[in-house]
């Protein structure tokens, strides 16, 4: 059913530039893994290379077990979704999706009927007659998926699958996508830019930058505790305090434990605030598990379902809170151009390295 | 206020638009008075002997059976000769994109040189090459591989040979372009669900490319029925197409009629092969 997947040392020169340095990744049977990073990173590259569309200069490929990084593309048995579908606009919807049944010698009839279940795994089988340039770009997408499954691949890549779509139409195949792999249970290797999507459909999470995977982890080992400031900024909107003692006017007081625990033996630790882990403090009570700060409101931004408040603290770090919008929450909210001050959980509270960390292994 | 603005200035644009309609004037009857009316005339011309209407020149070609034969070795030479830059053209177009970029503007250069050096310098070039105590012809015999010299000038081969090379470019630049659309990923796509490499080509790129190598062939096909310069060189006399008999008609028996009839017939058959790739085309694209 589905394969796992052993990447080891896998590298790619476009003659002095380092397209992928040493990737090592394993992915096991049925995983949801998603490649993010930005442009250029590699991502695409990892996966033509997975693929066999693009020859690695070093490394390792096992599938199952099997080496695989010599073997043609057409014997590797993966199915894959292009960025931009590359559905056949010769063929029609039934022909594009049973043209890998027919490659592998399948008779017409058990070929339309596994085309048809295809098609209806992605709600599609009504436009099997449809020529492709008469589909929307949701409907494309569907279609690609369905050129994908149906020869049962045990591993299927997508490539920025959802990228064409709008913001609405994303969310609903961002489920269907979801629903699909479970039922299927098949090994997904899955490329996006947008971090929202990564963490919504994964079962982990790779951080590429530069050719490197800088963390892979589960969505919310990923946001909670970035290995480094880079993929803390990438993942999530953050804001950055310095931890160290001269910390430039902003007085953070954290319990002993804590520091022991995240700060000590981090060159230049950064508190990392995430905005909706930020509270706004309106008694004065003290709470031992509490990290204070003050800071003055630049803005308070209503947005219906959320409450934006941009913040300036002593030493010029700009933050950015977010609240629900219940009454009880609304009212504590600063006036804008006042100081007030915030806080955060310990038990919320993640310290990175400002010193970027070279390698990191999971 | 501001509407009635609006108004004066919607019906100032109007005013404008007929204007710049009433500039296109002038070309248009240019090309009337220069190309329009002169086919018409010789339309005329056709159907009148003397002066007085009548069918006596198609008649002629009936009657008289040299014209079939003439129009036999018309279509026998464009249809080879279009076959042949088929054969040729279309792998080394394919080959041409499969190259990295700055490669194949080489190549492509070197398709576009022979294009626009004169057809005329080409041909005397081929006679030359092709002649009896020519180029290829003295290669062969010094290597031994022929006794005496081969007939290749003033002959359906040499024609044939000559006109090959001027229709490349016209077969090969628009092929090009149409291949070059085809997005790279779809025959990738193909070879990752399995198809081998030749598999793909055949599936998805040779079909994507049809309509681009039918433009082309039948472009060189039409090109080739009227062609004059190159048979009437390097067939030397031999081989009579409709242009040279056209050109025969003026020159020497000075009868116009004949040969615009010739010429009309010439004219209606590219007009329904057009007409038929069209309907055919427009079948295929949807
Ligand atoms: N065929 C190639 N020749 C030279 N350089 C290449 C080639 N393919 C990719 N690159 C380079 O490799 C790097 C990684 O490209 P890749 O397409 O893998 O990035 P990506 O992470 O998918 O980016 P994006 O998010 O923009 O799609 C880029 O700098 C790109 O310019
Ligand atoms: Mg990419």
């Amino acid at each position: 059913m589905a394969s796992s997947i052993e990447i080891a040392g896998l590298r790619k020169n476009y003659g002095s530039l380092s397209v992928l340095d040493d990737i090592s990744v394993s992915i096991k049977a049925g995983e949801f893994l998603t490649l993010l990073g930005p442009s250029g990173s590699g991502k695409t590259t990892l996966l033509m290379t997975i693929a066999g569309f693009v020859r690695p200069n070093a490394g390792s490929i096992k599938v199952d077990g099997r080496e695989i990084v010599t073997l043609a593309p057409h014997k590797r048995n993966i199915g894959m979704v292009f960025q931009n579908y590359a559905l056949f606009p010769h063929m029609s919807v039934g022909e594009n999706v049973a043209y890998p049944l027919k490659l592998r010698g399948v008779g017409r009839g058990e070929r339309d009927d596994r085309a048809k279940r295809a098609l209806a795994a992605v709600r599609m089988e009504q436009y099997a007659d449809r020529r492709i340039d008469q589909l929307s770009g949701g409907q494309r997408q569907r279609v690609a998926v369905a050129r994908a499954i149906v020869f049962e691949p045990n591993i299927i890549l997508m490539d920025e699958p959802l990228s064409a779509l709008d913001k609405r139409l994303r969310e609903e195949m961002q489920v269907e996508l979801k629903r699909l792999h479970e039922t299927l249970g098949r090994t997904i290797v899955y490329v996006t830019h947008d971090q929202k999507e990564a963490l919504t459909m994964s079962d982990r999470v790779a951080v590429l930058k530069s050719g490197r995977i800088r963390q892979i982890a589960s969505p919310r080992d990923i946001y909670d505790k970035p290995v480094d400031r880079f993929v803390a900024d990438f993942i999530g909107d953050s804001g950055f305090v310095s931890l160290t003692d001269r910390g430039r006017g902003v007085d953070l007081a954290v319990s002993d434990g804590f520091r022991a625990a995240h700060v000590t033996g981090k060159a230049d630790p950064l508190l990392l605030l995430r905005p909706e882990k930020i509270e706004i403090v309106s008694s004065p009570d003290a709470q031992p598990d509490l990290i204070r700060f003050d800071g003055v409101a630049d803005d308070v931004l209503f947005q219906g379902d959320l409450v934006v408040v941009h913040a300036t603290l002593a030493d010029g770090t700009r933050l950015r809170l977010q609240r629900g919008t219940r009454q009880n929450t609304m009212r504590d909210l600063p006036a804008v151009g006042s100081r007030f001050r915030m806080a955060i959980h310990e038990e919320d509270a993640w310290v990175v390295s400002g010193v970027q960390a070279g390698e990191h292994a999971p | 206020m501001s509407l009635q603005l609006n108004a004066r200035l919607l019906t100032a644009l109007e005013t404008r638009g007929k204007a710049e309609l009433a500039l296109m004037v002038l070309p248009s009857l240019m090309i009337v008075a220069l190309v329009i009316a002169p086919a018409i005339w010789l339309g005329v011309l056709s159907f009148s002997v003397d002066g007085a209407p009548s069918l006596a020149h198609y008649q002629r070609m009936i009657d008289n059976s040299s014209y079939a034969a003439i129009f036999l070795t018309t279509f026998q030479l464009a249809g080879l000769v279009t076959v042949i830059t088929v054969v040729v053209g279309y792998p080394t177009t394919y080959a041409i994109t499969l190259l990295p970029p700055r490669l194949s503007a080489l190549a492509l250069a070197c398709v576009a040189i022979p294009f626009w050096t004169s057809l005329l310098v080409r041909t005397y070039a081929w006679m030359v090459i092709l002649q009896r105590n020519g180029i290829l012809n003295g290669w062969l015999l010094d290597a031994g591989l022929i006794e005496r010299p081969l007939r290749m000038s003033n002959s359906f081969f040499g024609t044939t040979v000559g006109m090959v090379h001027i229709m490349l470019p016209f077969f090969i630049f628009p092929l090009y372009a149409s291949m070059r659309s085809i997005d790279g990923n779809l025959t990738r796509a193909a070879h990752g669900l399995g198809a081998t490499p030749t598999r793909a080509f055949l599936d998805v790129f040779l079909p994507l490319s049809k309509q681009g190598l039918i433009a082309g062939a039948l472009l060189t096909f039409v090109l080739c029925l009227g062609f004059y310069v190159t048979p009437q060189l390097l067939g030397g006399g031999n081989v009579t197409t409709l242009s040279i008999k056209i050109q025969q008609n003026v020159i020497v028996y000075a009868d116009w009629g004949a040969a615009s009839a010739l010429a009309v017939v010439l004219v209606v058959i590219v007009g329904l092969m057009l007409l038929a790739s069209r309907l055919l085309g427009g079948r295929g694209a949807d």
